[in-house]
């Protein structure tokens, strides 16, 4: 086999006319291509806009409504259950910002190991950032403890009972969404993961 | 980059690399759908890209990163990539018995050499096909960031592979 003879019927190869939804020539990129793709590209961006942009109105929304608000109908525990959120939401604001960035950043463009590396971390059950689940954890839990104890847990009952009763179920809640996040995860990208991070080493390897 | 500007670099990117990106769709699939799919998700990934090309004396090899990035997500989605090689499948060798090839006016030999590509393992089907797009090993290493000197090594290691499974199917 001469690999330069073949390299040259290899060129021969052309795309098909059809190649594009369009169906225009392949000389000319129909017009409508075009359109569709600026259109999907702006559907995906917009969604995750979306959440850029619910968060801070949100947060602002809840100072207003509980923390400043002067109705007295609000007490304590409303008022903290606020703060508690809207600290959440505060500190979870730069990560959404972080991954938003990450995913429009054209890590396409990037040279193909980088990409790998980046897609090798997107596949991984837990990264770095993971970590910030817990205080994120904690201000809910401080949210859901001031809910319960100031509107729902009887006076005549244990104080002490009732954060515990609490917070035992809130445990068991996040170990249980903990297991079955762990539990997709094995299933549907560990895999995948495996796979990316294999394809990584062998492109790297000599 | 204001829009029509992309817009016209979009097209030029369209006329002058069409061609290669279809090649590189069909070095990694065989199905006929898959590769239309394929080359569709490149252009789509070409235009979302633009906005971000820094550089457009490198157009040529950032053409072809976003190519084989596409196509590597793409068979991550699918769930097919190949992390060795394989054996062709009785489709396969079916392909080269049919009058009709899978690609219109191709070159028997070259359909071989297609379903031979596609048996190779997934990192090694992209340095072939750039090699037969006549890529220098520099513009390779730049697509790949892998350095010089181990794409020479994978280049030799491909070819003396691909030549291999060639001599093997040729009989069929």
């Amino acid at each position: 086999m001469e690999f330069n003879d073949l390299k040259e019927k290899f060129k021969d190869v052309k795309a098909p006319a059809n190649a594009t939804s369009g169906a225009g020539q392949f000389e000319e990129v129909n017009d409508k291509f075009i359109d569709e793709i600026k259109q999907s590209n702006k559907k995906q961006l917009k969604a995750i806009k979306a959440l850029l942009y619910i968060m801070p109105i949100s947060a602002v929304v809840l100072v207003l409504l509980l923390l400043v608000n002067p109705d007295p109908d609000l007490t304590f525990s409303h008022r903290l259950t606020g703060g508690f959120t809207v600290l959440a939401f505060i500190l979870y604001m730069p990560f959404v910002y972080k991954w938003y960035m990450l995913l429009k950043a054209a890590e396409m463009g990037l040279p193909m190991s980088k990409f790998l590396e980046i897609s090798e971390m997107r596949h991984r059950f837990w990264h770095k950032d993971s970590w910030m689940i817990i205080p994120y954890a904690i201000l809910l839990a401080g949210a859901l403890n001031s809910t319960v104890m100031g509107r729902y847990w009887p006076e005549d009952w244990s104080t002490l009972l009732g954060y515990l009763v609490v917070n035992i179920f809130f445990v068991l809640f996040v170990l249980y969404a903990y297991w079955h996040s762990y539990r997709q995860w094995r299933k549907d990208k560990k895999p995948l993961h495996q796979q990316i991070l294999r394809l990584k080493e062998q492109l790297d390897d000599v | 980059m204001k829009d029509q500007e992309k817009e016209l670099l979009f097209k030029k990117i369209y006329s002058d690399f069409a061609d290669p990106i279809f090649r590189t769709c069909c070095s990694y699939l065989i199905d006929d759908s898959d590769r239309k799919d394929l080359f569709q998700e490149i252009l789509s990934n070409i235009w979302k890209g633009l906005d971000k090309l820094r550089n457009p004396q490198v157009l040529k090899t950032w053409t072809y990163r976003v190519s084989h990035n596409t196509a590597m997500s793409f068979l991550i989605k699918k769930r097919k990539l190949q992390l060795v090689d394989k054996e062709p499948s009785e489709s396969q060798l079916q392909i080269l018995d049919d009058t009709d090839a899978s690609i219109p006016n191709v070159d028997k030999k070259i359909e071989l050499m297609f379903i031979c590509i596609n048996l190779l393992a997934t990192q090694d089907k992209a340095i072939i096909s750039m090699v037969l797009e006549d890529l220098s090993t520099k513009e390779i290493s730049d697509v790949t960031g892998l350095s010089s000197g181990n794409v020479r090594v994978k280049i030799h290691r491909i070819k003396k592979s691909l030549r291999s499974l060639m001599e093997e199917h040729n009989g069929v």
